[in-house]
C-alpha cells in the first residue's frame, strides 16, 4: 500500500509542478486551466503562394483552426509551431493567425520559416 | 467457466456476464470501482478507442520515433485499452486494469497535443489514482486530485486580470454564447457588474472547494457545493464543457461510503412490491435483504445499515445511493436521452435541467417532506 500511495503522491506532485511551471511559460497544458481565456481566432496557412481551405487547415493540424478557443491561445501557437518545425518543415508554410483574447483588440501571430 | 466435462456451463457464463454490474469482493471500494467503470463507459462512449492514434505533434518528442513504424503505437495502445477496459468492467484484477486504462488515456494525450483536453485528462488521472487505492482506507489520492483540479483552476483565474475586470465572463457569456439570461440581467445593472460578480463567485467558489474538500468535517458540504456550482453553470450556459461535468460527477462517487455489511430493508408489501422488484433487479451483489412489514406500520420503508435505521424517504435516498447500478442506470438514461434528443437541443437542455435539479432537490440533506411522509 505504501508504495502505491507514494506513486500516487508523486503523480500528484508532478501536477503541482505543472501548475507552478505554467506560471513561467505562456502555454497552459496539464495545469488545470480550462476557461481561463476565451479567444476568437482564425488561422490561414499559405504554401507556395496558395492559401489552404479551412478544411485543409484543420486537417493539417488535426485541431479546429477557426472559432473559439477556451484555453490559452499559446497552446495553439505551440501546436502550429511544432508541426511546422517538424512534419511540415518541407512545406515552408507561412501561417497567419488573427485572434482576439477576451474581446480585446484583434492581434496577429505569424509563423514563418527562417 | 468450464464444467466437469470441460464444457462451458450456462450458469457460469450467466454469472460472468453480470460482472459489469457487480462491485463487491474486489480490492477496490465498491464506490471507487463504480467510478472507474462509469469513467470507462463515458470515455468509450466519447470515442476514446478511435481517438487512440499514432503520435502527432507529441508533448514528448521521443514519441515521434513510433512514427517510423506506422500503426504499431496505435494498435498496441488500442489493444491494451480494450483489454484493460474489459478487465475493469468484468472485475478482473481491477486495480491493475484501472492503472493501465488511466495510463493509456494519459499516454495518448502525451502523444498528441491536439488531443489535450482537461475533460479527458481528469478521467485518465482518476483511473490511474483509483488503481493505487485499496479497499481498506478512504481514497485519499482521489480527494487530493479533486482538490488539485480546483486549486489549479482558481489560481490560474486569480492571476488573469480579465477575470477581475469581468472581461472574460462578458466575452464568454455575452459575446460568444449570447446567453439570454446573462444579457438580460446585465442590462439591469451597471456596466460589467454582472460579469464581475459571476467571475468572483466562480473564482472564490473554486478556491473554497479546493481547500474545504481536504477536511473531513467540511467534505460533505463541499460535495454539495461542487454539484450545485456545476449544475448552475450548466443551467446558465447549457454547456457541459466537453464531458467535464459528467466526469466530475462520476469522480464524486469516490466519496460515497457504501456500507460493507448487508442492507436490511423493511417495506410495505402491498404498495411497494414493484419498488422491491426494481431494487432486487439492480442489486446484482445481493446486498439487500427485503422483508415485508405490517400494512398498519406508520412507516412504508425502513433501512438498517451502519448501526442506524432510516425511515421512508431518508431510507429510500440511502438505498438509491448504496445501489451502484442506480448510477449505471442514470448514466445509461443520460446517454439514451442524448441520442434520442440529439437534434432537439433545446428540449434536451430543458429535460436535463429539470431532471438534474429534481434529483438534487430530492437528495439535498434538507427535510422537504412533512413528518408523516418523512
Amino acid at each position: 500500500m505504501k508504495i502505491r500511495f507514494f506513486i500516487g503522491i508523486l503523480f500528484l506532485l508532478l501536477q503541482v509542478g505543472s501548475v507552478i511551471y505554467a506560471r513561467f511559460i505562456p502555454e497552459r497544458f496539464f495545469c488545470w486551466a480550462p476557461y481561463d481565456t476565451h479567444v476568437k481566432f482564425e488561422v490561414f496557412v499559405t504554401i507556395d503562394g496558395e492559401t489552404l481551405s479551412p478544411e485543409d487547415t484543420e486537417a493539417r493540424y488535426k485541431y479546429k483552426m477557426k472559432g473559439w478557443e477556451q484555453r490559452s491561445i499559446d497552446n495553439i501557437f505551440s501546436l502550429i509551431s511544432q508541426y511546422e518545425n517538424t512534419y511540415g518543415k518541407a512545406d515552408h508554410a507561412q501561417v497567419l493567425m488573427t485572434y482576439s483574447i477576451n474581446g480585446h483588440e484583434e492581434q496577429e501571430w505569424r509563423f514563418e520559416h527562417d | 467457466m468450464k464444467n466437469k466435462n470441460g464444457g462451458l456451463s450456462m450458469t457460469n457464463i450467466a454469472t460472468f456476464i453480470v460482472r459489469p454490474f457487480q462491485f463487491e469482493g474486489t480490492k477496490m471500494h465498491p464506490n471507487v470501482l463504480l467510478m472507474c467503470k462509469l469513467l470507462v463507459i463515458l470515455i468509450t462512449a466519447h470515442h476514446i478507442f478511435f481517438k487512440i492514434s499514432d503520435p502527432f505533434i507529441p508533448f514528448i518528442s521521443a514519441l515521434d520515433w513510433f512514427n517510423k513504424y506506422p500503426n504499431v503505437f496505435k494498435y498496441s495502445l488500442r489493444c491494451i485499452y480494450a483489454l484493460s477496459a474489459f478487465a475493469l468492467l468484468f472485475n478482473i484484477k481491477v486495480r491493475t486494469a484501472s492503472i493501465v486504462t488511466g495510463l493509456v488515456v494519459i499516454l495518448n494525450i502525451l502523444a498528441s497535443k491536439p488531443l489535450f483536453f482537461n475533460h479527458t485528462f481528469i478521467c485518465g488521472c482518476a483511473l490511474f489514482l483509483a488503481g493505487l487505492t485499496n479497499d481498506k482506507e478512504p481514497p485519499y489520492l482521489l480527494i487530493f486530485q479533486l482538490s488539485l483540479v480546483y486549486f489549479g483552476a482558481s489560481i490560474n483565474k486569480f492571476l488573469e486580470p480579465d477575470w477581475w475586470s469581468g472581461a472574460f465572463m462578458h466575452n464568454w457569456l455575452g459575446t460568444a454564447r449570447e446567453n439570454p439570461v446573462y444579457l438580460y440581467v446585465s442590462e439591469l445593472v451597471p456596466d460589467m457588474v454582472m460579469a464581475k460578480l459571476l467571475s468572483y463567485i466562480a473564482m472564490f467558489t473554486e478556491f473554497a472547494i479546493a481547500v474545504l474538500i481536504l477536511f473531513k468535517r467540511t467534505r460533505s458540504l463541499t460535495l454539495w457545493f461542487i454539484i450545485i456550482f456545476h449544475t448552475t453553470l450548466f443551467t446558465l450556459t447549457s454547456f457541459r464543457f466537453g464531458h467535464f461535468i459528467e466526469s466530475l460527477a462520476i469522480v464524486l462517487l469516490a466519496f460515497l461510503s457504501i456500507p460493507k455489511e448487508q442492507l436490511i430493508i423493511s417495506y410495505k408489501e402491498h404498495s411497494l412490491h414493484k419498488l422491491k422488484q426494481f431494487f432486487r433487479f439492480l442489486d446484482r451483489d445481493q446486498k439487500q435483504v427485503w422483508t415485508p412489514i405490517s400494512s398498519k406500520s406508520s412507516n412504508w420503508l425502513s433501512l438498517k445499515a451502519k448501526d442506524k435505521t432510516l425511515y421512508n424517504h431518508a431510507a429510500l435516498k440511502d438505498i438509491l445511493l448504496y445501489t451502484p447500478n442506480f448510477f449505471m442506470l442514470m448514466l445509461a438514461i443520460d446517454m439514451a436521452i442524448y441520442i434520442v434528443l440529439y437534434n432537439h437541443r433545446t428540449a434536451l437542455f430543458v429535460f436535463n435541467v429539470i431532471f438534474i435539479w429534481s434529483v438534487i432537490f430530492y437528495f439535498l440533506p434538507i427535510k422537504w417532506f412533512n413528518k408523516k411522509g418523512n
